[in-house]
């Protein structure tokens, strides 16, 4: 059964809410944080505690609906019920809704229309449920070919064929294909449409015919007639088909004198040919192309001109869906990770179908737009960001503050460590660097020679290395420097990890333990700024390794990333991307060169910038 | 085609050149009208500067209390995805004030700055009840915003409304105000060592206050304010009073 079950606005007013069974609080706040708020709507459903949720956004009235229901039920009407609810619920009150000034809409029969609407999706549910029941021997294939079909009556065989359809629930589904397909205002101008003097010839001939007035048909209700015309289930197969209006007789080809038939060639002026260079221009013209696509051929009046300048165009899936595909494009051209480019571009896509443009607006530059806010979104931390103020509050309790570098080989995790100590350091702090990567041969002296220079660079600095040679447990050697650290009053101590790849299983496991071990402050992933399509799986299997070989309730997780390398990628800062969707966690700091100094902070603006930029 | 038979007198391309010219030119003129329209909306807009923001953490009871001004109507709310905005005169016959309800969600506080520039004052809601374990994201985001570069060239007033004064739990003003004071006063040391952003001369953080000098509201060339109130009780008078001071 259905558990919560609310409308509110992208605002944040709860329209109307109405809570089945025990009220619990409702789950709705994390799905908008945790989904909503992180671009991550492309998923169809959301599970919390006890809890499935699935939602719908209806975006020209900025409206989200939600369903939440137990986990350990499958309702499957979830869908229909979302989907009858926001036509019913914005036929009804959409206009109030847009009219803002008129204060908050009062939603006075809403809970008795909202009652009656579950009801007939649950009645149809289980209805279809019991038609899942093993068919009879009347209604299979097998019979249609006994003798005891043929004799039958026309009639008979119908009810046999579908013995639920009965001409009542056609009618309303109709009605509700209807009303799906076609909001009111786009049928109006399908009409007109029709009536374009750019349309074939063949309907200049039967003009006359056309003068006989027909009966109004109102757009989303259908009488029994009309239903009877659109039930083609039980029309007569022997009513002749009229094929000539199935073929245009003047883009026939031609038979030649030997009897083989030629296509009839493709007229250049029919449509422009496709071009396939990425430039904006391109964006322009798919854009319009799609929303051409919906309504057929405008007149060539001014007017008419001015209604497809100024007018408002709605934005559907399919108008949407090339530009989409371009911008996922050109993202994965910018080395954002595959996967995650199609994610973004989708959930972007929800965001914005059903909205209207306004004037002078084109859908790529609107697509642009909200694309822009949804990578800003994204991209800002949403833990704070400030290392010190952290190590501050340890100073405060008496206690090191560490940190753990880890990442794949040769991304720069030493260098970094190093930079970072180096920044630590001017703020007035001592450093205990521990050399826990005991794997590979030279680490330990490189450390050293980044110690002896850091205290060249900085009088008075207080930075040491804490190493134990090779070949030695790491998580020990950890354990050892943070309670030496303790003892000799360093504020931090910088862990410096191997390398590993991340399908190393047993490397793996060392890490797990050695955080497990020393439950450092922050985790921080070292990565290339250079990785495309491998961040995602280096960021996840490093998580999942964090998870599953700690054997804690609460196992810890990548706490922020230092993006290096950063000076060679030019504009290609998808690997910035990637990175923070996958793990949702910041971006610390990037690297940025090779000296001491070349450790910066990432700036949203300027990453956003770049991904979007031509 | 009903121009097909004056095709013989008439170059064809003619009449569309001709149709495509007028149109071009309707077209222009309309543009240039738009645009001065738009620039003078615009440009009035930023003259009288009636914005007033209201900002927050989650859940410190932001959007009910722009409903509470704007439509004097106690709502249920969620978290808000969008920032909400309306003209609201707090008296009558006074001017109205534009309020905006800024998202309080860490991932769209960015939203604030870009309204910053047409702010006349900034409203920053608290959660009194709360205070003690959220002290730092209070401070943090409070320094963002009085660190703004508007908030610093045009001092733009902040009133710090301490929501939830309902609540037995609830703090007084003066103890919020000596927390978020000593938290600021941290804060300013670790902003301004922090590391320098990309393509930028130097950090961006700003130091509040006076240096050598622990840092208080009062050493601001902004003017900072803390009452108390309630949207649950409905109690909003002296967030409207100060409203209405600052705007007038």
């Amino acid at each position: 059964m259905l558990d919560f079950f609310t409308i509110a606005t992208k605002g944040g007013l709860v329209l109307w809410s109405k809570a089945y069974g025990p009220a619990q609080s409702s789950p709705i706040n994390s799905l908008i944080q945790e989904i909503l708020i992180e671009e991550r709507s492309s998923t169809q459903i959301y599970y919390k505690d006890n809890y499935s949720i699935k939602w719908t956004f209806v975006n020209d009235l900025d409206l989200i609906f939600v369903a939440v229901y137990p986990k350990a039920l499958g309702l499957t009407y979830i869908d229909t019920l979302l989907k009858a609810a926001t036509t019913q619920f914005s036929e009804l009150y959409g206009d109030r809704i847009l009219h803002k000034n008129t204060g908050i809409p009062q939603l006075k029969d809403w809970g008795v229309q909202f009652e009656a609407l579950l009801q007939t999706v649950e009645d149809q549910d289980s209805q279809s449920k019991k038609s899942r029941q093993p068919r009879k021997f009347e209604e299979t294939v097998g019979y249609s070919n006994t003798l005891a079909y043929a004799k039958a009556k026309p009639e008979e065989r119908d009810t046999a064929k579908s013995p639920l359809l009965d001409e009542d629930e056609f009618r309303k589904n109709v009605e509700l294909l209807k009303k799906k397909t076609a909001s009111p205002r786009m049928g109006g101008r399908k009409g007109k449409g029709a009536k374009s003097p750019t349309a074939s010839p063949v309907i200049g001939s039967d003009d006359s015919k056309k003068k006989v007035k027909e009966g109004r048909k109102w757009d989303g209700k259908i009488s029994a007639k009309d239903a009877k015309s659109l039930d083609y289930s039980n029309s007569d197969v022997s009513e002749v088909v009229n094929a000539d209006h199935l073929v245009d007789q003047s883009g026939l080809g031609q038979h030649s004198k030997d009897g083989t038939y030629n296509v009839a060639d493709l007229e250049a002026s029919d449509e422009e040919s496709f071009s396939s260079d990425e430039s904006e221009e391109d964006y322009t013209k798919i854009s319009a192309r799609s929303l051409q696509a919906k309504k057929p051929a405008a007149s060539s009046g001014l007017l008419s001109f001015f209604k497809n300048m100024t007018g408002q165009k709605e934005m559907t899936a399919e108008s949407l869906e090339p530009i989409m595909g371009k911008m996922k494009e050109h993202l994965v051209n910018k080395n954002v990770a595959a996967d995650i480019a199609q994610h973004l571009c989708d959930s972007v896509a929800k965001g914005l179908e059903g909205q209207t443009l306004g004037s002078f607006k084109s859908i790529q530059a609107h697509v642009k737009q909200s694309m822009e806010l949804a990578l800003k979104r994204i991209l800002t931390p949403k833990t704070s960001v400030d290392l010190l103020r952290d190590i501050a509050q340890a100073q405060a309790e008496k206690r090191p503050y560490t940190i753990v570098f880890i990442g794949v080989n040769g991304v720069g995790k030493s260098t970094n460590l190093s930079k970072t100590a180096f920044w630590l350091l001017q703020n007035n702090l001592k450093i205990l660097i521990a050399a826990c990567d005991t794997f590979r041969s030279g680490a330990v002296e490189q450390l050293r020679v980044h110690v002896r220079n850091l205290k060249a660079l900085e009088q008075n600095a207080v930075v040491d290395l804490y190493e134990k040679g090779y070949g030695k447990d790491s998580a020990a050697i950890a354990k050892e420097a943070i309670s030496s650290a303790k003892m000799t009053g360093h504020d931090v101590v910088l862990i410096d990890t191997a390398g590993r790849m991340q399908d190393n299983d047993p490397l793996m496991r060392a890490l797990a333990k050695l955080v497990t071990v020393n439950n450092p402050d922050k985790i921080i992933f070292v990565g290339e700024a250079l990785v495309g399509n491998e961040a995602v799986d280096q960021l996840t299997k490093f998580n999942a390794a964090l998870k599953d070989f700690s054997g804690l309730a609460n196992p810890r997780h990548i706490d922020g990333m230092i993006l290096t390398k950063f000076d060679t990628i030019d504009d290609k800062v998808g690997a910035a991307l990637s990175m923070t969707y996958t793990t949702g966690q910041p971006i610390l700091f990037v690297g940025t060169g090779q000296t001491y100094t070349d450790l910066k902070n990432m700036k949203v603006s300027h990453v956003v910038a770049s991904l979007l930029r031509e | 085609m009903s121009s097909s038979a004056l095709g013989g007198l008439i170059p064809q391309q003619l009449i569309i050149a001709n149709n495509e010219y007028l149109t071009l030119l309707v077209f222009l003129a309309l543009v240039a009208l738009v645009g001065i329209l738009v620039n003078f909306t615009i440009g009035t807009k930023r003259n009288s500067k009636n914005t007033i923001l209201l900002t927050g953490l989650p859940f410190a009871g932001k959007t009910a209390t722009y409903y509470l001004i704007s439509h004097n109507k106690a709502v249920e709310t969620v978290t808000s995805i969008k920032e909400n905005e309306t003209d609201v005169a707090l008296t009558e016959g006074q001017k109205p004030i534009h309020l905006v309800d800024i998202p309080g969600h860490e991932r769209l506080r960015f939203k604030f700055s870009e309204f910053m520039p047409i702010a006349r004052a900034v409203v920053f809601v608290v959660d009194s009840s709360t205070v003690s374990r959220q002290t730092r994201l209070l401070a943090e985001y409070l320094y963002d915003i009085l660190g703004d570069k508007f908030a610093q060239s045009e001092r733009i007033p902040v009133l710090i409304a301490c929501n939830k004064s309902d609540l037995l739990t609830s703090f007084k003003k003066e103890r919020i105000q000596t927390l978020l004071e000593a938290e600021i006063n941290k804060l300013r040391q670790t902003r301004t060592a922090a590391l320098d952003t990309q393509d930028s001369e130097g950090n961006e953080n700003v130091f509040l206050g006076f240096e050598g000098k622990d840092f208080s509201f009062e050493d601001l060339e902004n003017d900072v304010e803390f009452i108390e109130y309630s949207a649950e009780n409905k109690d909003i008078e002296n967030i409207k009073d100060w409203m209405a001071s600052v705007s007038s």
